[in-house]
């Protein structure tokens, strides 16, 4: 507690507040901006703080998480596209009401909504996370490998795509951490020769080929999509206390299913909002208004996926298993920084850790003003030509990945695997499920080999010790799930069809 | 026709990939020796994953080949389908021309790029300002800027603000040799 009392303060000094504000505009700004995303932002952002000191380097990523979940919104709003995924939900009533005369009344909505659902999942982190910690400490190889295992499954049925590609992105993402010197006896495998690869793939051009590369080529093969605009206007941006009110159990519920919804391992905002609308509109005395520019819409929507932010900051810190693609990131970042994500991060470095949870925080207090302070700003930066955002970025993605190791080798990688990533996604391959892959690989081989070490080769463990009994289960209960949903259910459905046409 | 199996022609040639990849993997995998230290040695996983991705890549060929024999088999309404599919994307967004020309050009222009500052040939600001020039350029031609002077003085000023702007941070400030 005191050591979380004394990171509390060191919040507020100048350069805590500078890297957090320049974190969250610039988080804001790409949130906003349909085409540029937050896991870009972090991934390109990661090799600039290799610069810096590492609790300001993980203020400014954390920030930057936060004011890029919450500027989708802008776009969702005024443009009807979603800026981020986590913002589809919010385009249902954010850009009917906007356009039928009301844009500051449906961004000032939102904007109140993502500052409260961010406060409440806030008080869930510092309370769940130390808690959540304590108990992992007491997990064995055996846990860990079950819920590498759980998390992966979960991401694949419940993320987007088909299962089968969601599964095959996983395991081509376990695959490409695979290159490199063995973690258990040190032997070097799958280097194809190249001396390069002997330290393995770098996380850097991984993840910045996979989200910088592969979505600029995606956005400048769309070049000339046009989307439709209402001009943002202050009138209705800042809500009264009692209007506040009238929205209150629906902040309170959909922040609570938001931050459930982060905690599980490998799921982002995107699946927070949906059953948090779900729930709001079930519970709403005007349901018909759903779909329409119901303000009850964008509070459920917006107020969950903030939630998700610090929801997913909770295994993330305790577990070592990221709960989104961007806490993904940020374990990439923590790594590179030195640190080992997992339950010894809260002994070995809790400055670290409660610099995390303390950002979370003032961020988000951030967040609402530059939101609503710097709004009109940010929606005006939407109009930015594609060409010089793309060749910016470009050269960003080339730099940042040069300067880490001073290789053009790990320039060409981040390039080659920026159109594989661009392949996978026309293919409908998700690529959620390849970076979290990628980064837990070497969590899940070690954690297997050395467990079978220590069980003489049995895996009888993984069935024997209740928790990771629980986590075996239900990774098994959701790949039945999704197998029912991928094979069984269209069939019925064909067969159904058929009966119908023969009758 | 051709619209109408696409998707799964686009199935069939991905997991016909993913199948020589994963052989590719699973082959140079039995290449690694195993040193006795643990129970499944080095060569454990990337087969065990050559292995799931094969399998799951044939699974995939096999729906897919499938899907697309019964779509030959059933007549469906094929045009009034794609009418209302067509109805529908105009409602989630206004209809526009994909460029994959340019993102081809780009995906050469960025090659060449890498290629240049991995030659060394050139500084790299020189080599960054040509590469934001270029790339750009060729993008605003379809981008149809009101005033074409205005869109190039633009290009150029911020290819040399970045292109020698970062250089001078990435030497002087983080002291990192550039190409």
């Amino acid at each position: 507690m005191a050591t979380f009392l004394a990171e509390l303060t060191n919040v507020f000094t100048v350069w805590s507040l500078f890297f957090m504000f320049i974190g969250v505009f610039l988080g804001c700004t790409v949130g906003a901006i349909p085409g540029l995303s937050g896991s870009m932002l972090i991934a390109l952002s990661v090799p600039l703080t290799y610069y810096m000191d590492s609790v300001h380097a993980m203020r400014m990523l954390v920030s930057m998480y936060v004011g890029a979940i919450s500027g989708g919104l802008i776009s969702a709003t005024l443009l009807r596209v979603p800026g981020t995924p986590s913002a589809v939900v919010t385009t249902f009533d954010g850009f009917p009401l906007a356009r039928s005369g009301d844009p500051g009344r449906a961004i000032g909505v939102g904007v109140y909504a993502s500052f409260f659902g961010g406060l409440i999942s806030w008080l869930f982190l510092v309370l769940l996370a130390p808690l959540l910690a304590r108990v992992a400490l007491r997990f064995s190889s055996w846990e860990f490998f079950a819920l590498v295992l759980m998390a992966l499954v979960l991401i694949a049925a419940l993320g987007s795509g088909t299962f089968v590609k969601a599964i095959i992105s996983g395991f081509l993402g376990l695959l490409l951490a695979t290159p490199g010197l063995d973690p258990i006896d040190s032997t070097k495998r799958l280097t194809f020769g190249f001396s390069q690869v002997t330290g393995g793939l770098g996380l850097l051009p991984v993840l910045i080929g996979m989200f910088g590369i592969s979505q600029m080529i995606t956005d400048t093969v769309e070049l000339e999509k046009r989307v439709e605009r209402v001009p943002l206007k202050f009138k209705g941006m800042f809500l009264t206390l009692k209007q506040l009110k009238s929205h209150s159990i629906n902040l309170i519920r959909s922040s609570v299913i938001g931050t459930w919804i982060g905690i599980l391992p490998g799921i982002g905002g995107v699946l927070g909002s949906i059953p948090a609308y779900g729930a709001a509109r079930n519970a709403s005395k005007e349901p018909e208004k759903f779909g329409h520019g119901s303000e009850e819409g964008i509070v459920a929507s917006e107020a969950a996926n903030n939630a998700t932010i610090n929801g997913a900051l909770i295994p993330m810190i305790t577990l070592g298993i990221p709960g989104s693609v961007i806490t993904a990131i940020l374990m990439g970042a923590l790594i590179l920084h030195g640190y080992t994500p997992g339950p010894m991060l809260f002994g070995k470095s809790p400055d670290i850790v409660f610099s995390i949870i303390s950002t979370a925080l003032v961020a988000n207090v951030f967040m609402f003003v530059v939101m609503l302070g710097f709004g009109m700003v940010i929606a005006r930066l939407t109009d930015l030509p594609k060409s010089f955002l793309v060749t910016a970025i470009l050269v960003f993605c080339v730099i940042g990945t040069f300067g880490l190791n001073n290789r053009i080798f790990d320039v060409w990688l981040m390039f080659i695997l920026g159109l594989i990533g661009f392949g996978l996604e026309k293919a409908e391959v998700p690529l959620g499920p390849f970076i979290i892959g990628f980064v837990l690989s070497p969590i899940a081989e070690s954690k297997l080999r050395s467990a079978l070490m220590s069980s003489k080769g049995s895996f009888l463990p993984l069935v024997t010790r209740p928790i990771s009994l629980v986590f075996t289960l239900v990774a098994l209960a959701t790949l039945a799930y999704a197998l029912y949903q991928e094979v069984v259910v269209p069939a019925r459905a064909q067969f159904k069809r058929r009966r119908g046409d023969t009758s | 026709m051709e619209r109408r199996y696409s998707k799964e022609l686009r199935d069939i040639i991905l997991s016909l990939i993913l199948i020589a990849i994963s052989t590719a993997v699973f082959l140079t995998a039995t290449t690694i020796p195993h040193r006795g230290y643990d129970l499944l040695g080095a060569a454990f996983l990337p087969k065990a994953l050559a292995i799931g991705i094969g399998v799951l890549s044939a699974g995939l060929l096999l729906k897919s080949v499938l899907l697309m024999l019964q779509a030959r088999r059933t007549v469906r309404p094929v045009e009034q389908e794609e009418t209302k599919t067509e109805a529908k994307q105009e409602y989630a967004e206004p209809p526009y021309r994909r460029r994959p020309g340019v993102g081809f050009g780009l995906i050469i222009i960025t090659a060449a790029y890498i290629a240049l500052l991995g030659s060394r040939l050139v500084s790299y600001a020189i080599a960054t300002a040509a590469f934001i020039i270029v790339s750009a350029s060729m993008m605003s031609i379809f981008e149809k800027p009101r005033n074409r002077l205005v869109r190039m003085l633009a290009v150029v000023g911020t290819a040399l603000v970045l292109a020698y702007g970062l250089q001078y941070i990435f030497t002087q400030v983080f002291i990192t040799d550039l190409p």
